[in-house]
């Protein structure tokens, strides 16, 4: 036997015990309660064994472990330059902030729309014919269905930050709810409108 | 168009203040009241695009020619704009800074203004001269 090939499976031997260490480690973590902190910068967590290459959000249950990393030499893992949105879990409260957002950024734009048809209404007859024709058309149509969406949901979101900022509604579940309802309120009421002033008139 | 990094220096240095105070303050009150105002402007829009949509010159004149719905309608059309920039400024704030910046945010205010001044000036036509 090769002094190489000795200090290899030396080696190995000493690593056994604590690749079962892990190993319980990793179904510690996976039984924990739903609790369990998730998440953190998506690479490299030192667990007191060493670091270790693990993966966040696989298991829904504290981090999951890669199941090969504690046999394996230690595999690292370059870090993402910024924390950003595919590294955290997703939570509705994320999702209503930058729905937030994009429907605010749909309405700016969307605004150019109305202002189109007031300056054409004030121009004439033909002009307002014209623009009547593109808005009534099937694109005009979904967009402007689209566009009455992204303004009550802006509402409402702006209406949930109002009650935020009397520093209510803020406790874990309350915020939940408050944003289901957002996006429920939002669905809801653009159906309404449709409904009662485009299909039902 | 990269910000300034901040430093362990500046930090630990207490008299470190990061953008205007006062302005900041100003910034979010104004976006939270002219946000509130926009619900009636929401209103409005929905009430005008449901009883005009589609409808000839002489019905859109009679209804937004009416100074009881024309002057708020421009009234409101300039809170609007206002609550335009000063949101977008919040988007441009999060992926610029410096003279990317101050470039964005120049397109911003331009683009609101004319929004705005379309907007006002095609209501007025309609409002004081049919």
């Amino acid at each position: 036997m090769t002094p190489g090939v000795r200090k290899a499976r030396e080696h190995s031997a000493r690593s056994k015990p604590q690749s079962e260490q892990v190993v319980r480690y990793a179904n510690k973590v996976r039984n924990a309660p739903k609790v369990a902190v998730r998440g953190g910068f998506g690479a490299l967590i030192s667990d007191g064994l060493g670091v270790r290459n693990l993966e966040p959000f696989q298991t829904g249950r504290g981090f999951h472990v890669v199941p090969e990393a504690p046999d394996r030499p230690m595999s690292v893992r370059a870090r993402p330059t910024s924390p950003h949105l595919q590294i955290y879990r997703w939570t509705i409260t994320m999702a209503m902030s930058i729905l937030h957002r994009a429907t605010g950024i749909a309405n700016y734009a969307g605004m150019a729309l109305f202002a189109i048809w007031l300056v054409a209404a004030a121009m004439g007859q033909e002009a307002l014919t014209a623009v009547n024709f593109i808005y009534g058309s099937w694109l005009g149509q979904v967009a402007l269905f689209g566009f009455t969406w992204s303004l009550v949901h802006h509402m409402l979101g702006g209406l949930r930050h109002w009650v935020w900022d009397f520093a209510v509604m803020m406790e874990p579940g309350q915020r939940e709810a408050l944003a289901w309802a957002t996006l429920a309120g939002s669905v809801i009421l653009t159906l309404l409108i449709w409904t009662v002033f485009v299909w039902a008139a | 168009m990269r910000e300034t990094p901040i430093t362990k220096t500046i930090i630990a240095d207490p008299r470190s203040h990061y953008g205007n105070g006062p302005a900041s303050t100003r910034h979010f009150i104004t976006q939270r009241v002219t946000g509130l105002v926009n619900v009636v402007f929401l209103g409005l829009l929905l009430f005008l695009v449901v009883r005009l949509a589609g409808q000839d010159r002489t019905d859109l004149v009679a209804v937004i020619g009416n100074m009881v719905v024309g002057l708020p309608l421009m009234v409101l059309i300039a809170i609007v704009a206002v609550h335009m920039r000063n949101g977008m400024r919040d988007t441009l704030e999060d992926y610029f800074a410096g003279r990317m910046y101050r470039l964005v945010m120049g397109l911003n205010t331009f683009f609101c203004l004319v929004v705005a001044l379309a907007g006002i000036g095609a209501v007025a036509k309609i409002v004081f001269w049919g």
